[in-house]
């Protein structure tokens, strides 16, 4: 497959360079050469990505087809008919035990969203504060290094005591978990502010809502869109685990329900559902550092 | 002579910047406090363009940021025009070492910056623009003007720094080492460029650097300082050569070259 693109590249070659020996730019046969190059490390990286995912199907088939004495484990075949039969019933909403998986999916992305949009609210204003003010920062900071480590599910049944609804028990903690890692970043990025930009706003006697907005926070922009990343990201994994407990609508409650039904293949499903959705947050939070300018 | 100047506050024909033997220290545990710099009076009269230099490590850059009110003064005073000089003031244009142009913002809008943070007089997107563009053109870098510091070469950088900070018309321009990041072909001609600037701008300048040739070249007089710990001014010199100077001249005057070795000796303690 490689021998066959790569014969015709460097046929051109000889007669490519031959036209332009002596010109500075780049010959026409170089170019196609460096093309050619780019397709032939493309199919090389499909061909591979081929070559992982069957054997993957395989060793899956094999382990399970192998393990299948109660029919509980997933096998691949099993779970593609589950996929089909999952999508075609997507968007069902039949009475509260007949959900289809996209309201199950729509419930968690709400949370998450609207914890992690909560948490964003208050770290970074509370993390610009720190960042700027060492005194405030030492009196704060056994606190947050005390809470930063907890688990955020350790604060479900305190949230269920708390807040008497298991719905914003779930928000509460996905709040919690999308909190330290926006603080901790926005007060690193103020500290990591080149302090001679402080200097420049203060010799031009600024005042501090200038001082703030115009010179503190882009300059601290970076790391904080790193921080939301983060938080982000570490929100998507505790979502799943919350709703195994509190249940209602969501991916956590599904699979949980799923495994009571003992229906595996739905679990792989759900697993690549919920990866596939993951990795869709990430990217489009990360396409706020397009508004990041270049330092 | 301490005295003399120190009850003598109020005369007519009053200095600029007034340095009052200020001093600057650290706490330290066992001696209390520990001087680290400090000058006698210092009177910078209007227009003048006075050189610190002075041993890497003494503390003259220290001294030019107790003038800019960004480090405070621990013993003494300095006053710019007869006040005090207690915090950052737009009257003090400060050219740093390192450029610090806000990444973000092209070169033109760097200078917008500092002309539309003025509390003191408010001006019109095209004032600000066409005015912008005047100090740019003053550096010669009216056709980057849209480029992101990023996109400009050390010289230039410094150039828009040099720029922002005439655009303030500050009372005081304050370089510290404004060359001393650039290499020696940029420095060379960047010296010239500043040259040709202080004399046709007509401003009072305070300029920190190590380098003795950019000392004589630019400055009326010139401050040594000696090594630390507790350094202080060890001569006051004035530089004699007419204005406008010339490079070429200057290296054939053999006071040019007295005072360049007499300058080197001092700052290598001999």
């Amino acid at each position: 497959m490689s021998t066959q693109t790569t014969q015709p590249a460097e046929t051109t070659d000889a007669t490519g360079a031959a036209q332009h020996p002596h010109t500075n730019t780049a010959p026409e046969a170089l170019q196609r050469r460096a093309k050619a190059q780019r397709t032939r490390d493309r199919i090389q990286t499909t061909g591979l990505f081929v070559i992982f995912f069957l054997g993957f199907i395989g060793i899956w088939h094999l382990a399970t087809v192998g393990l299948d004495d109660g029919g509980l484990a997933p096998t691949p075949g099993a779970t593609w008919d589950r996929l089909l039969e999952m999508l075609g019933t997507a968007f069902l909403l039949d009475g509260p035990n007949n959900v289809g998986i996209f309201y199950h999916l729509l419930a968690s992305i709400q949370r998450v969203l609207l914890g992690f949009g909560l948490a964003a609210l208050i770290a970074v204003p509370l993390g610009l504060l720190l960042g700027t003010s060492r005194v405030i920062h030492d009196g704060m900071d056994p606190f947050i290094q005390i809470l930063r480590p907890v688990s955020p599910l350790a604060w479900l049944p305190l949230g269920l005591a708390l807040l008497r609804d298991s719905q914003m028990t779930a928000i509460f903690v996905i709040f919690m978990a999308a909190l330290w890692p926006i603080l901790v970043s926005t007060i690193d990025g103020v500290r990591r502010v080149n302090p001679l930009f402080l200097d420049l706003a203060k010799s031009l006697e600024t005042d501090t809502r200038t001082r703030v907005f115009k010179v503190l926070l882009p300059a601290t922009l970076p790391a904080i869109v790193t921080g939301l990343r983060t938080a982000l990201s570490t929100a998507w994994l505790v979502i799943v685990a919350a709703e195994m407990i509190v249940g209602g609508r969501g991916m956590g409650h599904f699979v949980w329900n799923e495994w009571n039904a003992l229906n595996t293949p739905s679990i792989v499903v759900a697993i690549v559902i919920i990866g596939g959705v993951g990795f869709l947050l990430d990217r489009s939070i990360a396409q706020l550092q397009r508004l990041v300018p270049k330092s | 002579m301490t005295a003399e100047t120190l009850t003598a506050a109020h005369t007519s024909s009053e200095p600029v910047v007034k340095l009052e033997g200020i001093t600057k220290g650290f706490p330290d545990r066992k001696k209390g406090f520990q001087r680290i710099v400090g000058t006698t009076d210092v009177d910078i009269d209007e227009g003048e363009f006075i050189t610190i230099i002075g041993p890497s490590g003494c503390g003259k850059s220290t001294i030019l940021k107790m003038i800019a009110g960004l480090e405070s003064v621990d013993e003494g005073s300095i006053s710019l025009a007869g006040r005090p000089i207690t915090a950052p003031s737009r009257e003090l244009g400060i050219v740093f070492q390192q450029h610090v142009l806000l990444p973000w913002m092209s070169a033109r809008q760097n200078v917008i910056f500092a002309l539309e943070t003025d509390p003191h007089q408010k001006r019109s997107k095209q004032e600000l623009e066409s005015l912008a563009d005047e100090y740019l053109e003053l550096v010669n870098l009216s056709h980057a003007a849209d480029r992101r510091p990023t996109q400009l070469s050390g010289g230039m950088q410094q150039r828009v720094g040099i720029a922002r900070a005439f655009a303030l018309e500050p009372k005081v321009m304050l370089l510290d080492e404004p060359l001393g990041a650039l290499d020696a072909l940029t420095r060379h001609e960047l010296q010239l460029q500043l040259l040709q600037l202080c004399e046709q701008q007509k401003r009072t300048f305070i300029m920190v650097t190590h380098d003795v040739d950019e000392a004589l070249l630019l400055s009326d007089r010139i401050l040594v300082m000696g090594a630390g710990p507790n350094a202080q001014i060890v001569h006051d010199m004035k530089v004699p050569f007419p204005r406008p100077r010339d490079v070429e001249n200057l290296e054939q005057d053999p006071k040019y070259h007295e005072l360049r070795s007499f300058l080197l000796n001092s700052l290598t303690g001999h």
